[in-house]
């Protein structure tokens, strides 16, 4: 299983994303993201996520889980911001179902 | 971390620091450099997604009207490493400014890494991607330096809606009330300088904006 340190460099890599942009982006110091790279050091969950959605990518990815076949219509359930009571949880899994499906 | 998502919350003093800081960056990575912003434009810049309702089938045209009638995120994997945040958005709102809200308050979630995000609460990551989309759209600093002073001025400056500019006047007299002023002049803050020179505003050279 690759490291943080690892998946972070290679996602840098594969997006032509420098060390500076994501820093930008995630409003860190460039020496903080070069941390992240050179040592074992994780970011606290919030960076996290700036990172992995900066990256179009997930947490989980990003900590070495290989678990995307994991994102399934549940996971993606739990993961729609809005907090709408007007669609109950079966027809917001029929929405993503419906868009992935383009039904 | 179980949370009431009925009460709502009020975040530490500290993380609207950091939200209007976020905003600043948020303006100055989009090369925002007058107002009214247009939230469309901004997602594109900052390399998001957008997709239009009427692009869906029939289905998910119907549940989307009902999920959100303006915009939402739906974060979807294409794959082992890829996760893409798009933002969907009903073209069809008559209501064009509050959609520039509801925008912009997509763009906000995506920026603030709330899609990835499992630790926090919906209802916080709620909060603070409506303050930080309202506070981007009308930020009181820019209110001040063009006087605009209320709601309907607001409004027609940054092309709000009612709700929004009202929003946006109550939060500017809070604002007003809070500012360090000296010598009869405002003295805006770090966040505030930045908004301010993104729009080719130098406030430190005559010491601040009057009151």
């Amino acid at each position: 299983m690759s490291t943080f340190k690892e998946r972070l460099s290679e996602l840098l890599r594969l997006r032509g994303i420098t060390q500076r942009e994501l820093a930008a982006r995630v409003e860190l110091t460039e020496a903080t993201v070069s941390r992240y790279m050179s040592d074992e050091r994780i970011p606290n969950a919030t960076i996290l996520a700036r990172i992995a959605t900066a990256l179009n990518t997930s947490s989980d990815y990003l900590l070495g889980n290989d678990a995307q076949e994991d994102f399934n219509v549940e996971k993606m359930v739990t993961l729609l911001a809005r907090n709408a009571s007007n669609l109950t949880n079966e027809e917001k899994t029929a929405l993503i179902a419906a868009i992935i499906g383009n039904k | 971390m179980e949370t009431n998502e009925n009460i709502p919350v009020r975040l530490p003093d500290s993380r609207y620091e950091e939200l209007k800081a976020s905003a600043a960056t948020m303006q100055e990575l989009a090369g925002v450099q007058s107002y009214p912003i247009d939230s469309l434009w901004v997602a594109q810049k900052l390399g998001y997604e957008v997709h239009t309702y009427n692009k869906l089938g029939p289905e998910a045209q119907i549940l989307a009207r009902r999920y959100s009638e303006d915009a939402f995120i739906l974060p979807c994997p294409k794959g082992p490493i890829d996760v893409f945040y798009p933002i969907y958005y009903n073209d069809e709102v008559v209501n064009k400014p509050r959609l520039n809200v509801s925008i912009m308050h997509e763009c906000a979630h995506i920026f603030l890494g709330h899609p990835a995000n499992i630790e926090m609460s919906k209802q916080q990551k709620e909060v603070e991607a409506k303050f930080l989309a309202k506070f981007i759209l009308a930020p009181p600093i820019i209110c001040h330096y063009y006087h605009l002073k209320d709601a309907s001025s607001i409004r027609n400056f940054f092309n709000l809606s009612y709700e929004a500019a009202e929003y946006a006047q109550n939060y500017y007299n809070k604002w007003l009330g809070h500012s360090k002023v000296k010598n009869g002049l405002i003295h805006p803050t770090t966040t505030e300088c930045r908004l301010l020179r993104q729009l080719n505003i130098e406030t430190l050279s005559k010491g601040g904006i009057p009151v």
